[in-house]
């Protein structure tokens, strides 16, 4: 299986420079977390993986899989949770049956049965970003970005989330997991690979020892 | 002032065959003319909004260039296309509440598409790329946003009724303000401004004004109104 890989890539918007990365291949099955401060590049570099900005110059190599992204800022769509997780699973799956279950499954899940004839729009930001995990796992991804996913999210409900990810990465081979988080527990729990991210460059490449698993999280 | 005022009221009062017969059919002109732009230039001005491509811009010029272009203009461009030898003088419109239908639709057209641009694309900056996370095609994310901004639609219809009920150029030139069949409020206001007949045109203009401020009350009653989940888009049950 091929890796994602950036060669002599750079970002700018307009004549700032925000991300500037010479060589990085990411692999199937060695989730990798994002760090650095705000400003850092995380959020431009999970866009560029995904294909939602192209680089200013270089080359971004993805393997032909299906991408599904987690935003920080889980904006949702005026219509029922329901409907946009059958509608995230029909797109992702093309099948009504298998959309219908899959949507099910997710809404189950993430623990957001009790919202899901609701506006998804209407809902708390704890709960939108529940959804939001919920709509990208939906699509079946191979490639699983996440940005900041449980930023908004109370400790049971990051918990909940970091849990049902870690199982989804577990039973779904291969998939690429690349993650931005501040929270030193969330990366210790769901990656084997750290980049350290300053000012647009990656300034560390750490592969720490595996950490025995939070209690609770499993 | 007061007289023209005093003429209005007892116009309406008295229900007056003739001014009841030109509004209903400013009423009628111009609701069709707001539909029908609103049909065709909102899913265009959604599509220009999302579209990934070089010629974005310069669609874009080209649909504000449009929007700026004189309604006599408009009217003209209708007259031609309506006229005998035009290429749709075979429709016979020309002279008829179709014809005004067709020239004010052309007017307002550019309209509803540039407000929709403008929505879509502040949406698509909410929510767009959720969408195509998701993996949502063009015309999903151009149906869903609109449906996102459905109470927005609602603004963009008024506006474009507002804007064609007020003018009087373009359905003068292709309409010609015939008595009983094509003659509309504005038309009619210019036709008593230019006899003299200070005082109807006025009264005439009182009307209008009254319609208008109608159409701004059923705007503030649509904002007022709440909007809950979606009872329109019914999906399967979870």
């Amino acid at each position: 299986m091929s890796a994602l890989t950036l060669r002599q890539v750079q970002v700018a918007y307009g004549k700032k420079r925000v991300l500037d990365v010479p060589e990085l291949q990411l692999h199937a099955g060695e989730p990798t977390a994002l760090v650095g401060p705000n400003g850092s590049g995380k959020t431009t570099l999970l866009r560029l993986l995904h294909g939602l900005i192209a680089p200013t110059r270089g080359q971004v190599q993805r393997p032909p899989v299906p991408v599904a992204m987690v935003f920080q800022q889980p904006a949702m769509l005026r219509l029922r949770c329901a409907r946009l997780l059958w509608l995230a699973a029909w797109w992702g799956s093309g099948s009504v049956r298998q959309a219908a279950q899959q949507s099910a499954h997710w809404l189950q899940a993430l623990q957001l049965q009790e919202v899901a004839q609701q506006c998804a729009s209407q809902l708390s930001l704890g709960q939108q970003q529940r959804l939001a995990l919920a709509l990208a796992l939906a699509k079946q991804p191979r490639v699983l970005l996440l940005d900041e996913p449980t930023a908004s999210m109370d400790a049971p409900n990051a918990a909940l989330a970091e849990n049902t990810v870690r199982q989804f990465i577990q039973h779904t081979q291969p998939v690429w997991l690349v993650m931005s988080s501040h929270h030193p527990q969330q990366v210790a729990t769901l990656a084997t690979r750290v980049l350290h991210l300053d000012r647009g460059r990656v300034v560390a490449d750490e592969r720490p020892a595996p950490q025995a698993e939070a209690p609770g999280l499993s | 002032m007061s007289e023209s005022l005093a003429l209005a009221w007892q116009l309406l009062v008295q229900a007056d065959a003739t001014v009841m017969a030109v509004a209903w059919r400013s009423l009628q002109v111009s609701a069709w003319a707001a539909l029908l732009a609103c049909v065709l230039g909102v899913p265009l001005g959604a599509w220009l909004a999302l579209l990934r491509s070089r010629a974005k811009p310069v669609l874009a010029a080209l649909l504000g260039t449009y929007v700026a272009v004189p309604a006599v203009v408009v009217g003209l461009v209708a007259y031609v296309l309506l006229s005998r030898s035009g290429p749709l003088g075979f429709l016979g419109w020309l002279y008829s509440v179709k014809a005004m239908v067709l020239a004010q639709t052309l007017l307002v057209l550019p309209l509803a598409a540039m407000l929709a641009m403008q929505i879509v694309h502040q949406s698509q900056q909410v929510v767009g790329e959720r969408l195509l996370s998701m993996g949502a095609s063009l015309p999903w994310r151009v149906l869903l946003l609109l449906h996102h901004e459905r109470r927005a639609w609602a603004t963009v219809a008024i506006t474009c009724f507002g804007r064609a009920i007020a003018e009087v150029g373009t359905v003068m030139m292709v309409g010609g303000n015939i008595e009983g069949f094509t003659r509309v409020l504005t038309t009619a206001v210019a036709l008593e401004t230019s006899q003299g007949n200070l005082a109807m045109a006025m009264a005439l203009g009182v009307v209008l004004l009254g319609l208008v401020l109608a159409l701004q009350l059923v705007l503030l009653a649509l904002k007022a109104w709440p909007l809950g989940a979606t009872p329109s888009l019914r999906g399967p049950a979870a």
